[in-house]
């Protein structure tokens, strides 16, 4: 057992977590060290020195002016990832009416260009018995 | 259903919107979480202000709130991130003045916050005692963030590592050594005041 051990276990020593064994060793190296026993003073003499910084009670009211507080405070803001979310879902929306949109028109344009085929095809076999007749 | 703590079956009450259920909660909690707010930035009328912002973020988290861990854990996790985010808005790693220190008199003038133990010793007793204070006030605040939350949960309030490991989101030996080194810290700094 060293000074450096003894030293590093001062804070589970002083909060009562040695085991047995340990703090047998630990109680050794002190018997015999001046030095990690002018430590061990001094490090529990600051510990108890902040038990003499007062404690303070609550003012008169705290509770009720607390639950004012609560009334007079706006809903709060949503998170970063809730914001991540909305605007996700945003996008979502924006994408699929758009997608929707253009869809029907192709198939709009579509069925336009199948009557506009139809419609020709119809005059060119129109004209071809026409021709057919003549040369007849 | 079990709960950790009968907090916990308050808190689920205010999930549902209960206010009467949250106001128990404030009364159970206001004196801790002053007391803890206090002894880490040195000033009880922010103490106060941020308790409140304290317990209303509770409020509004409720809708959110899982019974994990026991409901003060969660708690002084809100309040040990506030303090940590009330000393970055400062940026404040300055020592405070011996004025400042003095509102503990103050306080108690205006009718406000009172301290705990009002001994009246004579006056150089009292000027020992308030630069001892001083002392002991800087020295907490000038510790790292977790290393002050672990060593007034400790200290104050009598916590285990294991407790404090939950609220600093660390390891029980990660608080062993946060405390070490606080310990070691303050040794130095209250060196002569003891």
């Amino acid at each position: 057992m060293n000074c450096r051990k003894t030293q590093q276990w001062f804070a589970e020593r002083l909060d009562g977590r040695l085991d047995e064994t340990r703090q047998r060793l630990w109680e050794a190296h002190l018997a015999d060290c001046a030095a990690c026993r002018q430590e061990w003073a001094d490090y529990t003499a600051a510990w108890e020195t902040l038990g003499r910084a007062p404690a303070v009670a609550p003012s008169a009211g705290f509770v009720e002016r607390t639950l004012r507080r609560l009334d007079d405070t706006p809903a709060p803001e949503p998170g970063r990832w809730s914001l991540v979310l909305r605007w996700a879902a945003l996008a979502a929306v924006v994408t699929l009416t758009g997608w929707t949109g253009w869809v029907g028109y192709q198939r709009l344009q579509n069925e336009r260009l199948a009557r506009v085929y139809e419609a020709v095809r119809g005059e060119v076999l129109e004209s071809e018995i026409v021709e057919s007749l003549n040369y007849l | 259903m079990t709960f950790p703590d009968a907090d916990t079956a308050l808190m689920l009450r205010v999930k549902q919107g209960d206010k009467a259920a949250f106001r128990m909660l404030v009364e159970r909690y206001q004196q801790p979480v002053i007391g803890m707010i206090y002894r880490a930035i040195g000033d009880a009328w922010e103490a106060e202000d941020l308790a409140q912002r304290v317990f209303v973020r509770v409020y509004q988290s409720a809708q959110r709130y899982q019974p994990r861990a026991k409901f003060s854990t969660w708690l002084f996790t809100i309040v040990h991130n506030l303090v940590r985010n009330e000393y970055r808005r400062r940026g404040r790693h300055r020592l405070e003045s011996l004025e400042h220190v003095q509102e503990v008199d103050a306080g108690a003038e205006r009718g406000g916050w009172q301290p705990v133990d009002q001994a009246t010793p004579d006056p150089s007793t009292a000027a020992a005692e308030r630069e001892l204070q001083y002392k002991i006030r800087a020295a907490i605040e000038q510790l790292p963030a977790a290393q002050r939350t672990a060593v007034i949960l400790c200290r104050y309030e009598g916590w285990t590592y294991e407790e404090i490991a939950e609220v600093l989101g660390c390891s029980v030996g990660a608080v062993k050594s946060l405390l070490h080194r606080a310990r070691l810290t303050l040794k130095n700094q209250l060196r002569g005041y003891c």
